[in-house]
């Protein structure tokens, strides 16, 4: 305890040395980074004239534009990425179901097989998500993170242009392996975006001087306000995504009369997804150059996607920031998901995590194929899916109310409106193709839109607001929500043969199980239980310069390359099992008393482990210092 | 008013235009293979529309069959678009209607067979455009009149067939036909004519043939002269006509009239007509008894001398023993007894005088045997040239049968039950030519049998019970070229059982037993051979031999293997058609062949005609080169083998092919480029295969449809294997741009990948690849300096950065070694040349600047010193600033690398092995190492600032 106290201070103490004090060495800080043009302006720039108050306000209203920036920029490249990846599976999924288009194009190609494949391959590989996920986020920072999962998606985009086996699985993968990195480090994103914008709204507090941690519930109205204008816009990606649908497969569709034709019954009387619905949908087959084309202009707008998040979204740690991040060794890395989940606020909203994945499945393929579908035809899902996308886009905005009210309302309150909406759906049986259903079922959309957004929005706040103040956990944190999301996607893909009715229940008892959940949850949050959080070990950083003898750290990683720290500092001997060892330290835990017998313990092991394990962590390798 | 004018002109161009470039296949008809465009046949389609049928067919088309249609009805002008038609056949259809005007424009039309359909009745007009027709059949139809121009424009018609009909009015018939000057023949047969009555128009007095069989007649009712130019005359089956009616009719010219089956009384018809009585025929008429015939003779001979030909079929006669035509006029050319009871003809005793008949035939007869006929007293007919005894029940043929006929060169006996040929029965037959024996009972041929026909020329013996061929039972048959033992049992052939033969050109041997295939029994007829008839033998081998039995049958252009009973041939011997150069035809088909072996065909150099057909066990497959050698091919049929791929190493030689059949087979896809390899292809027949409608065949549906040379039979019927109702002709192949897809991919998803990968590379390694930038340009620029051989101006060779503890080293060793030696290096060194009171940064700086090179001394002391990193770090600077390397490690003391940190390992990972180890004393040989070390390093710095690989063989043993 002594030492890490010890170390801490001569950190602080580094860290204050290092820039001379002032705001605008603050400034200089920051600016280090993004403008040095403006900096060697202002530098050169006439000092009559200088207003340094004027000018520190206009550079810190420049940098929250920057930060609103960054919020729709990425907000514009996820809807887009969404867009053209949904689009685009639902048309090939629609092809590949024709049984004509499938024998005349691909013959023996067994194209619904790979279809199948397909889909296994997104929904089954993200579970093994949160091994890597932080590693990934960690490893490549947060804004690469979402460059590069939109340039899988890209990729996927790519491969439907040649379907065959060898092209579509491999690419079905690699975004199964994406989805979790990818809305991780959008959670992370956002929220990350919050903080610095009350950063940059509070330039002058002090502890947003001395980077310290932000104060309680400081940053909560702006993850409101950035998560309700994230869903906002990336709910409409639901509506692009109907666009191929609606301006080139509907013209091939055949009416409901010819796809419905053998099916019996629709909605919770059903088992499977539509049980002997029309192996031939297609009219006549489109040209493939038609198809081509509708694809190029889906890869076009994937191109845009990542253009938007390698141009317009900035980055979401300063570089210092994000060194220290991944400072603390990559064994902690892999591990701190896993420990997080003791926190018991976590603990208590994953079935509500899992419910989010279930509901937004269940809109997209439960809802509308058995219930849309079954009862209207083939050409009026567009309009289903269009109209749930706008429903959740614009709904999304009532989670701006929680600046007002306490923040279960959100969560809650979709609760009830999916809760009834699941009653009245387990009731509805109907006869397939009556079209006079279309404005029931427009409501039912719209309404469970409405339960959507605030599920969605709400859980995402929820988890923002509890983790507020913690910005080197957030990608721990947000892994675990998207990976129980992943798991969700998962049952729902096994459960697609089940009755409608068992979906249903299951649907049901989830919601009412995440209700409670999250009301214990509530409760111990008011009553300020305390939780377990793991302790984030201070992060190590190499030190090298002159000095090209070392006397006895053997375990150097051999990728290092030479780097001038000015600072030249102590080594740090940290290495990660001693984390392991002095767990949980930051944390107010309810046994104080064993901690403190701790670190006299763990000294031993660690002078007797450092000869033994050294040579171990040789492989770990340490990055360099991006500068 | 002229401009819409070229327009319908251009449109017409444009339509025929369409047609020239569209394919060359047809909806409903199959052009004959060989005929060029010339003759079609439209068999057995479902279309009931006319039109539908010949829409398609080209203009050139001359003969067109339409037969077994579902057609009722044919419309206006359905055939003006075939103006060259001759021959136009649409029997056995359901026609009932045509419109007016349906063969309009039909001016070439030579032919019309309309028999079979239903029609009842017939426009007027319908005929009118047919100018040039000369036979037209409209039998067997339900016609009951017809109008009475409806031949006008048929001037030149030749034949009318009427036969089987419903017509009831003669006198409308004759009024239609009276002016058609050509009419020659005209069949009424089996209407419901009750007369002959006529108004005033007479049958065209070209009409020679008249056939009125099978009708009601029962008076003839026309004018006394209005049969007179009539030849023939047919009244058989009339059962009411009565003898009265021939009361005055003028019948002097005919020359052949039928009475089969009417009340006529032969004997009284003769007296009141003025008939010739040798024209009239005897058939039937009741001549039951000798006596009939007797009175008959009688009859005739007052009339006539000589008689030519008496035909007495259907008379009832039983026997002919008290029979004696002797009172007959004399018979010039036969006498026909068939159908009749008889059941001997006691060696042709009742011909006694009659010595002039040339052919004498009993079919249908109930004949027994043929005994001998030599003890009896002997009516030689010398004349008798031919004799027939068919479909009796001949069970066995005496000794001397037919002595009594010695010049017969024709002997029928064939269709009997002749089990006892008596070894002499053809002696003396010295003339016989022709011998027919097929069809009997017969087991053995003797040595004997065939010893005095010298003449033979034909022997069938088909269809008998034979099996053994005896030795020299052929022996003397030096003439014989046509041996015919099909359907026999013959097992196999005794030695020399087919000598003699010498001039044999055709033999049949199939459906007999044999079960090898013996090359010695030919060697008689090796040289004339040009058929041979091995089908549905039991010929079989078991494993691939070496056997060429038809090698020496160098004329052989048939060969028929086909069919080989029970098993099939099963392994076809590489060698078995070795030597048959002028091989024209060959059938192999239904022989369970388990492989077909490449070089099968090489010799096979004339063969036009191959057919495989079912030849093979299950899925066959062709291996590349089978055909490699039949170039004149031109037609192949390969139905039913299972074949699964058809290619072009497969298919590739057949230049000359016209005609490849290969329907029932497996194969899903056939790939274009082998089609197109056959140049002379015109009629491809791909029935019942099961072609997919997938994008794989695009180009196949592309070449069917529009190849303009290869007729695709029924190719608009050729239905998708996985949708019946998808025809393969049309099947959607817009989904089809393959190609362009997969380009689109790879260029996309290689941007993609590179558009990812290039700024995370930048972004993580942006450091590292600056500095191997500037190492490369270092590099680079050393070479282009030593290029343009460009000298720097160095106040010194090198600096030597040491550490001081090294100093005894460098003094004692280094500086000898290079300032001295014969070697005229300039050295720095910083206690020797460093400037007094200047900063020693500066001192370095100007040191390794003013040095060409910079050698570091490493030793362990070297990397702890402050300075001496500084050294290094300033000599590296060199290499960003200059783009010049300029530093040299001399390594002193052996360091592990562990012990060596990141920058220094960094320098090793970049200039690889760029280092000189000092050899220290546990080498084998320190003088000679250091000899060779001190080499090196002169080397190095001579070598401009060019980067010395030290990796010499010798070099290895210093280093540790």
């Amino acid at each position: 305890m002594e030492e890490t106290e010890a170390e801490q201070l001569v950190e602080d103490a580094d860290r204050i040395a290092a820039p001379p004090n002032g705001p605008v060495n603050e400034l200089l800080n920051v600016d280090q980074e993004d403008n040095m043009q403006g900096q060697m302006e202002e530098f050169l720039g006439p000092q009559a004239q200088y207003n340094e108050e004027e000018e520190e306000k206009k550079f810190y209203r420049r940098k929250r534009l920057e930060v609103i920036k960054n919020v729709v920029a990425g907000s514009f490249g996820a809807m887009m990425v969404y867009s053209v990846y949904m689009g685009l599976l639902q048309m090939q999924l629609t092809l590949h179901y024709d049984t004509t288009y499938r024998e005349v194009k691909y013959s023996n190609l067994g194209l619904e097989d790979i279809d199948r494949k397909m889909l296994m391959g997104i929904n089954v590989t993200p579970i093994i998500g949160l091994l890597y996920t932080p590693v990934l986020i960690r490893f490549l920072g947060t804004k690469w993170m979402m460059f590069l999962a939109s340039g899988i998606y890209a990729l996927f985009v790519s491969t439907n242009y040649w379907e065959r086996y060898y092209t579509l699985v491999p690419s079905a993968v690699a975004i199964g392996v994406a989805i979790v990195p990818l809305w991780a480090s959008l959670g992370n994103y956002i929220t990350r975006m919050a903080q610095q914008y009350y950063e940059y709204v509070n330039y002058k507090e002090e502890h947003v001087q001395e980077q310290k941690k932000l104060p309680k519930g400081a940053c909560h109205s702006y993850i409101i306000v950035f998560q309700s204008l994230f869903f906002l816009i990336f709910n409409l990606s639901f509506v692009f995504a109907e666009f191929p649908m609606r301006l080139v497969l509907h013209g091939y569709l055949h009416e409901s009369k010819h796809v419905l034709a053998n099916v019996k019954i629709c909605g919770a009387a059903i088992t499977g997804i539509i049980p002997d619905f029309n192996t031939t949908v297609l009219v006549n087959l489109p040209r493939s150059m038609l198809l081509i084309q509708v694809e190029s202009v889906l890869m076009g707008f994937a191109f845009i996607a990542m253009i938007i998040f390698l141009l317009l979204c900035g980055p979401a740690y300063r570089p210092t920031e994000e060194i220290d991040l991944r400072s603390i060794g990559w064994g902690n890395i892999f591990q701190l998901p896993f420990k997080h989940l003791r926190d018991y606020r976590l603990r208590l909203l994953c079935p509500f995590f899992i419910y989010s994945g279930f509901e937004v499945l269940f809109a997209l393929s439960g809802f509308s194929l058995s219930y849309g579908v079954c009862i209207l035809g083939l050409k009026s899902l567009w309009l289903l899916i269009v109209v749930y996308g706008l429903s959740c886009s614009v709904f999304s905005l009532l989670a701006l109310s929680l600046l007002r009210l306490p923040r279960w309302v959100c969560l809650i309150g979709g609760a009830v409106v999916h809760g009834v909406l699941l009653v009245v759906l387990m009731a509805l049986t109907v006869k397939p193709d009556s079209p006079q259903y279309l404005g029931p079922l427009l409501v039912i959309a719209v309404l469970w839109g409405l339960g959507s957004a605030l599920n969605k929005t709400g859980v995402s706040i929820v988890v923002g607001m509890l983790y507020a103040e913690e910005k080197e956990r957030l990608d721990f944190v947000y892994t675990i929500y998207h990976w129980w999301q992943a798991i969700a996607i998962f049952i729902v893909y096994l459960w697609s043969h089940m009755p409608m009715r068992a979906k249903l229940s299951v649907l049901l008892a989830t919601l009412l199980l995440a209700c409670y959940c999250y009301w214990v949850m509530e409760r111990r949050v008011a009553r300020k239980v305390q939780h377990r959080l793991p302790r984030i070990p201070r992060p190590r950083h190499k030190v090298k310069g002159y000095r090209y003898l070392e006397e006895d750290n053997s375990d150097e990683s051999d990728e290092s390359d030479e780097e001038e720290n000015e600072g030249d500092m102590t080594e740090d001997d940290d290495d990660d099992d001693d984390d392991e060892v002095v767990e949980e330290m930051g944390t107010r835990d309810e046994e104080e008393g064993a901690h403190d017998a701790r670190p006299e313990e763990v000294d031993s092991p660690r002078a007797r482990r450092r000869g033994v394990e050294g040579q171990q962590h040789r492989q770990e390798e340490e990055e360099e210092r991006g500068e | 008013m002229a401009s819409p004018t070229p327009q319908l002109w251009l449109l017409m161009f444009a339509v025929v235009g369409v047609q020239l470039v569209g394919g060359y296949s047809f909806h409903n008809c199959i052009a004959e293979p060989h005929s060029n465009r010339k003759s079609f046949s439209c068999k057995c389609r479902r279309d009931e529309h006319v039109s539908a049928i010949v829409n398609d067919l080209p203009r050139s088309v001359v003969n067109l069959t339409i037969i077994f249609n579902p057609l009722r009805r044919i419309p206006n002008n359905s055939f003006v678009h075939l103006p060259n038609l001759q021959n136009l056949r649409l029997d056995q259809n359901q026609l009932s209607d045509f419109d007016s005007l349906a063969f309009r424009n039909l001016h070439q039309l030579k032919y019309l067979n309309l028999s079979f359909n239903h029609f009842s009745e017939l426009r007027a007009s319908l005929f009118e455009d047919l100018h040039n027709l000369t036979d037209l059949s409209l039998a067997n139809n339900k016609l009951k009149k017809f109008p009475e121009g409806i031949f006008f424009g048929v001037h030149n018609l030749n034949t009318l067939l009427l036969r089987n009909n419903c017509l009831i009015n003669f006198s409308e018939i004759v009024k239609s036909v009276s002016h058609l000057k050509k009419l020659k023949t005209l069949d009424l047969c089996s209407n419901n004519l009750t007369s002959l009555h006529h108004s005033n128009v007479s049958l065209p007095q070209s009409l020679s043939m008249l056939f009125l069989c099978r009708n009601n007649l029962h008076t003839l009712g026309c004018k006394l002269s209005f049969l007179k130019f009539v030849n023939l005359l047919d009244l058989s089956n009339n059962l009411r006509l009565h003898t009265k009616a021939f009361q005055g009719v003028d019948l002097s010219s005919l020359r052949s009239l039928r009475l089969k089956s009417t009340k006529v009384k032969i004997a009284k018809f003769l007296n009141i007509s003025n008939i010739n009585a040798g024209s009239v025929d005897f058939s039937g008429t009741g001549l039951k008894t000798p006596s009939h015939i007797m009175e008959l003779c009688k009859i005739l001979k007052t009339r006539l001398k000589r008689i030519k030909h008496v035909r007495l079929h259907y008379n009832g006669i039983k026997n002919l023993t008290n029979v004696k035509l002797s009172h007959c006029p004399k018979i010039t050319g036969f006498l026909d007894l068939s159908f009749n009871g008889l059941k001997s003809i006691e060696c042709l005793h009742f011909l006694y005088n009659q010595a002039g008949i040339t052919k004498f035939i009993v079919e249908h007869n109930h004949l027994s045997s043929l005994p001998y006929c030599k003890k009896q007293k002997m009516f030689p007919f010398k004349s008798l040239d031919e004799l027939n005894y068919r479909y009796n029940r001949i069970q066995s043929v005496g000794a001397w049968a037919f002595i009594q006929t010695p010049n017969i060169r024709i002997l029928k006996l064939n269709i009997n039950t002749i089990a006892l040929l008596h070894p002499k029965a053809f002696l003396g037959l010295k003339q016989l030519e022709l011998l027919r024996l097929d069809n009997n009972l017969l087991t053995d041929l003797y040595q004997e049998t065939f010893k005095e026909n010298v003449n033979l020329k034909i022997l069938h013996l088909r269809n008998n019970r034979i099996s053994v061929i005896f030795k020299g039972t052929f022996c003397n048959l030096k003439n014989l070229n046509t041996l015919d033992l099909g359907g026999n049992k013959i097992t196999h052939f005794q030695q020399s059982g087919l000598d003699g033969l010498k001039s044999l050109s055709k033999l049949y041997l199939d459906g007999n037993n044999l079960k090898q295939i013996d090359s010695s029994f030919y060697y008689a007829f090796q040289d004339t051979l040009t058929v041979l008839d091995l089908a549905s033998n039991q010929i079989r081998f078991f494993k691939e031999k070496s056997i060429s039995p038809f090698a020496k049958l160098r004329k052989l252009t048939d060969l028929k293997l086909n069919g080989q009973r029970n098993y099939g041939l099963t392994v076809l011997p590489h060698t078995l058609f070795r030597g048959l150069h002028s091989l024209n035809s060959l059938y192999l088909t239904h022989n369970n062949i388990v492989h077909l072996p490449p070089d099968a065909f090489d010799d096979l150099t004339g063969l036009r005609f191959l057919t495989l057909d079912n030849c093979c066990a299950g899925v066959t497959q062709l291996e590349p080169g089978i055909f490699k050698n039949l170039r004149n091919l031109t037609t192949l049929i390969l139905e039913n083998m299972g074949l699964q791929n058809f290619s072009k190493e497969v298919f590739g030689n057949l230049t000359q092919l016209r005609v490849l059949q290969m329907n029932r087979n497996v194969m899903q896809s056939i790939p274009v480029d082998a089609l197109e390899s056959l140049p002379k292809l015109n009629y491809l027949d791909l029935r019942n295969i099961p072609l997919s409608c997938t994008c794989q065949n695009k180009f196949l549906q592309n070449y069917t449809v529009n190849s303009p040379n290869v007729q695709v039979v029924y190719l608009y019927n050729l239905i998708c294997q996985q949708d019946k109702r998808l025809k393969f002709h049309n099947f959607d192949t817009k989904v089809c741009y393959i190609d362009l897809g997969k380009y689109m991919f790879f260029s996309t998803a290689a941007a993609v990948f590179l558009f990812t990968l290039i700024p995370l590379l930048y972004v993580k390694l942006y450091w590292k690849i600056k500095y191997s930038y500037y190492v490369f340009r270092s590099w680079f620029s050393d070479h282009w300096s030593r290029l343009r051989e460009k000298e720097e101006n160095c106040k010194y060779d090198a600096f030597i950065s040491y550490n001081f503890s090294d100093e005894e080293w460098v003094m004692n060793e280094l500086l000898p070694n290079l300032e001295g030696n014969g070697s005229f290096f300039k050295l720095c060194l910083h206690h020797r040349d460093f400037e007094l009171g200047r900063n020693i940064v500066d001192n370095i700086v100007s040191a390794v600047y003013s040095s060409r090179k910079t050698i570091c001394v490493l030793s362990r002391n070297f990397l702890r010193s402050e300075w001496c990193s500084l050294e290094i770090q300033l000599a590296s600077y060199r290499l960003f600033d200059e783009h010049r390397d300029v530093l040299l490690l001399v390594v002193l003391e052996p360091i592990s690398e562990r012990q060596l940190s990141s920058y220094h390992r960094m320098r090793k990972v970049m200039l690889k092995k760029t280092y000189l180890q000092w050899p220290g004393s546990d080498c084998s040989n320190p003088l000679q190492a250091q000899e060779l070390f001190w080499n090196k390093l002169r080397r190095a710095m001579k070598a401009g600032s060019k980067l010395e690989r030290e990796e010499d063989d010798e070099n290895k043993d210093f280093e540790t």
